[in-house]
C-alpha cells in the first residue's frame, strides 16, 4: 500500500473515531486542544484520557508526513485563498486622481497598502500631525524616492516641523505614536510579553518625541536621551 | 492631502459566484442571495448569468486590470459549463506591469490568470480530479466538521469531501482545507483539521461563523472571544504537528489574537473591496462575499466602486468607536466589518465576537 494511501486511511479512520465518539462533537467545557477536563465523574475522564491518546496518534501521524509545506505569502485577510498576494498595488492620487502602479512588495508599495490605515489614525492623535503623501504619485512627484511625509505642531510651543518615513520600519514604528498614554506597560509582540528592552524603549521614546515635539523643545524636556 | 479623487482602481481577485444552486444547506451559509437570506430580495439570483455572458464577465474583468479569478457558488460543480469556464480563464491572460530599477513601470507582460475553485467536494469525481490537474491553482474543499458535518451542511458526510481531497492530491492539484469554524464544531476542530491534512489537504483555511445570509437567523454559532483563542491555539497545533501552513481568512481583532504562532497567519486587515470583490450569480458587485449590498451590474463597476458604500472599504474609515484609542489601529480594522454591519447595523459597529 502506497504511504500516501494509506495516511488518506487514517483521516477516515479519524473519521469514524470521531463519528463512535460521544464526547467530542457535544461537550462543550474544557479545553479541546489537551486533555484538560473540568469533568466531575470518573466516566468523563476516562473519555478525555480516551481523546488524548487519540490526539496523540493523529500527532503521530501528522508528524510522518514528510512533505514539504507550500510556503504561503500572506497579504490580508480575505476568506478566498489566494495562490499568491498581487505583484502590484495601485495608488490613487486623492490630489490629482492620478492612477500610479508601485511593486506590492516595494517601500512604495507597503506605504500604499497602508495608507487609508495611516490617514484615518492621524486624526486620534492629541498634537496636529498632516501628510503628504504626493511622493507615491507620479504626476505630483518627479522623485523615484518613495516616502511619506509629515508636518507636527510641536505640542509644547506649536511651532510646525517635518519628518519622513521612507521605508517598512518607519511604517511599523508609526505604530508606536498611537500607544494608549500615559504607558504603563509595552507589549513587545504577539507571544513576547512586556517590552524589557532598554534600547528599544529608548528608540521608541526618540521616535514618538521626534514625531511629536519640535528639536528645541526635545532639548528642554529632556527627552533625547542625550548626556 | 484634502481627497478630491475617490480611489476607483479594480480589485485584482474578482470571486465569481457562478450560481445560486447548491446541493448543501449550511446553517452558517453567509451568501446574501440565497433564497433563504433576509437580503434575498435585494438579487435577481433567478436570472443567473449563461455560459456566453460569464465569458463577457470575465473578458470585462481582464479588461479592468483582473489578474485572478475564484469560482464558487453556490455549488460551481453544479454548473454544467464549469470546465468550460476553467478552460476559458486558463487560455486568457492577464496584462502585468514590469517596473524598472527606480521603481517606475517599465514596460508589460502577459501573465497567466491565477484560478481557485471553493468547492464542498461533494460532486468531485475521479475524472473531475484528472481534469483539474494543471489548470487550477489550487481547489479549496469545505470540511466544516466530522461529527457535525450533517447538522451543520444539511446532507452528505465528511467521508465524501475527505475522499475528494484526497482524489485532488492523488492528482498532485494543490488542495486547501477550508473550515468555517462554528460554536458547534469548535469541540471536534483539532480531528476535523487533522483529518483534512492526513486526506492531502496542503493547507488549511481557517473561517470563523460570521452572520450572514442564512447564518443571520443563526447568530448562537458565533464564536466568543476566549472561543476565538481556543480556535487559534488548535489549529496552530495541528498546523505544526503537520508541518502545513495555515491562514485565518475572516479577519480577526487583533487583541484577540496577540500570541505567537508557528505555522498560522492570522489576518487583521479586510481585503474586501480592495485585494478582491463579489460577483453575484445574477452579475451584480459587492466589495465583500459577505456585503448585503447590491451595487449594481458589473458593467458599471468604477460607478459601483466609486460610491459611498465602496468608498467605505477603500477608505477604511469604519473602525469603530471602541478602537479610536487602540494602539494596534494602524495593522486592525477591529475585526470584520461586514460581520459588524450585519449584526449591528452600521459598519462601524463591533465586531460581533465583542457581543
Amino acid at each position: 500500500m502506497k504511504k500516501s494511501s494509506k495516511i488518506a486511511g487514517i483521516a477516515m479512520a479519524t473519521l469514524m473515531t470521531v463519528s463512535n465518539s460521544p464526547a467530542i462533537a457535544e461537550e462543550n467545557t474544557g479545553c479541546a486542544a489537551c486533555s484538560d477536563t473540568t469533568g466531575n465523574n470518573g466516566e468523563t475522564a476516562s473519555i478525555a484520557g480516551d481523546r488524548s491518546l487519540a490526539r496523540q496518534k493523529l500527532i503521530d501521524a501528522l508528524k510522518s508526513m514528510k512533505n514539504q509545506p507550500e510556503q504561503i505569502e500572506f497579504h490580508s485577510a480575505m476568506c478566498y485563498k489566494m495562490a499568491m498576494p498581487p505583484a502590484t498595488v495601485d495608488y490613487t492620487c486623492p490630489g490629482c486622481g492620478a492612477n500610479t502602479i508601485h511593486e506590492y512588495n516595494s517601500p512604495a508599495g507597503e506605504m500604499v497598502r497602508q495608507i487609508a490605515s495611516v490617514r484615518r489614525a492621524l486624526p486620534n492623535l492629541p498634537v496636529k500631525i498632516t501628510l503628504d503623501e504626493s511622493a507615491l504619485c507620479s504626476k505630483c512627484s518627479k522623485s523615484e524616492r518613495a516616502r511619506l511625509a509629515f508636518t507636527s505642531e510641536c505640542g509644547k510651543c506649536g511651532t510646525s516641523f517635518t519628518w519622513e518615513i521612507k521605508d517598512s520600519n518607519d511604517l511599523d514604528k508609526l505604530g508606536w505614536l498611537f500607544l494608549d498614554y500615559p504607558v504603563k506597560s509595552i507589549d513587545d509582540g504577539p507571544g513576547r510579553g512586556p517590552l524589557n528592552n532598554p534600547d528599544k524603549v529608548r528608540a521608541m521614546v526618540e521616535f514618538v518625541s521626534s514625531c511629536t515635539f519640535c528639536p528645541k523643545c526635545i532639548k528642554e524636556l529632556q527627552l533625547n536621551y542625550e548626556n | 492631502m484634502k481627497r478630491l479623487y475617490p480611489d476607483v482602481t479594480v480589485p485584482k481577485t474578482a470571486v465569481l459566484e457562478l450560481t445560486s444552486a447548491c446541493n448543501h444547506r449550511c446553517v452558517f451559509c453567509s451568501t446574501p442571495w440565497d433564497a433563504d437570506s433576509p437580503d434575498t430580495g435585494k438579487f435577481s439570483c433567478s436570472d443567473e448569468l449563461s455560459t456566453a455572458e460569464w465569458k463577457k464577465c470575465i473578458d470585462f474583468m481582464i479588461g479592468k486590470g483582473v489578474h485572478g479569478f475564484a469560482f464558487t457558488g453556490g455549488e460551481p460543480f453544479l454548473r454544467q459549463d464549469l470546465f468550460e469556464l476553467i478552460d476559458y480563464v486558463k487560455s486568457k491572460t492577464a496584462r502585468h506591469p514590469e517596473f524598472g530599477a527606480d521603481g517606475r513601470v517599465c514596460g508589460h507582460k502577459e501573465k497567466p490568470l491565477e484560478l481557485t475553485i471553493i468547492t464542498n467536494g461533494r460532486l468531485v469525481t475521479s475524472e473531475h480530479a484528472v481534469r483539474l490537474k494543471d489548470k487550477v491553482d489550487a481547489v479549496v474543499v469545505s470540511l466544516p466538521g466530522l461529527k457535525t458535518y450533517s447538522e451543520l451542511t444539511g446532507g452528505g458526510n465528511a467521508a465524501e469531501a475527505l475522499r475528494t481531497i484526497t482524489l485532488l492530491a492523488q492528482q498532485k492539484v494543490p488542495v486547501v482545507v477550508s473550515i468555517c469554524v462554528t460554536s458547534r464544531n469548535l469541540p471536534e476542530l483539532f480531528e476535523n483539521i487533522s483529518a483534512g491534512f492526513l486526506a492531502g489537504a496542503d493547507q488549511l483555511l481557517l473561517n470563523r461563523f460570521l452572520p450572514g445570509g442564512r447564518g443571520t437567523i443563526h447568530q448562537e454559532l458565533c464564536l466568543s472571544a476566549e472561543q476565538v483563542k481556543k480556535m487559534l491555539r488548535i489549529a496552530d497545533e495541528v498546523c505544526t504537528a503537520a508541518n502545513r501552513y495555515g491562514t485565518v481568512g475572516t479577519e480577526l481583532p487583533l487583541c484577540l489574537c496577540n500570541e505567537k504562532y508557528n505555522m498560522l497567519t492570522v489576518g487583521t486587515q479586510c481585503a474586501g473591496g480592495v485585494e478582491f470583490f463579489a460577483v453575484a450569480p445574477d452579475g451584480s458587485v459587492r466589495p465583500c462575499n459577505h456585503s448585503p449590498v447590491n451595487l449594481g451590474n458589473y458593467h458599471d463597476l468604477e460607478l459601483a466602486i466609486a460610491s459611498e458604500y465602496w468608498q467605505t472599504f477603500k477608505t477604511r474609515e469604519y473602525l469603530p468607536t471602541m478602537c479610536n484609542s487602540c494602539q494596534h489601529m494602524l495593522k486592525c480594522d477591529g475585526g470584520c466589518r461586514e460581520a459588524a454591519h450585519i449584526a449591528g447595523g452600521a459598519l462601524n459597529s463591533p465586531d460581533p465576537v465583542f457581543n
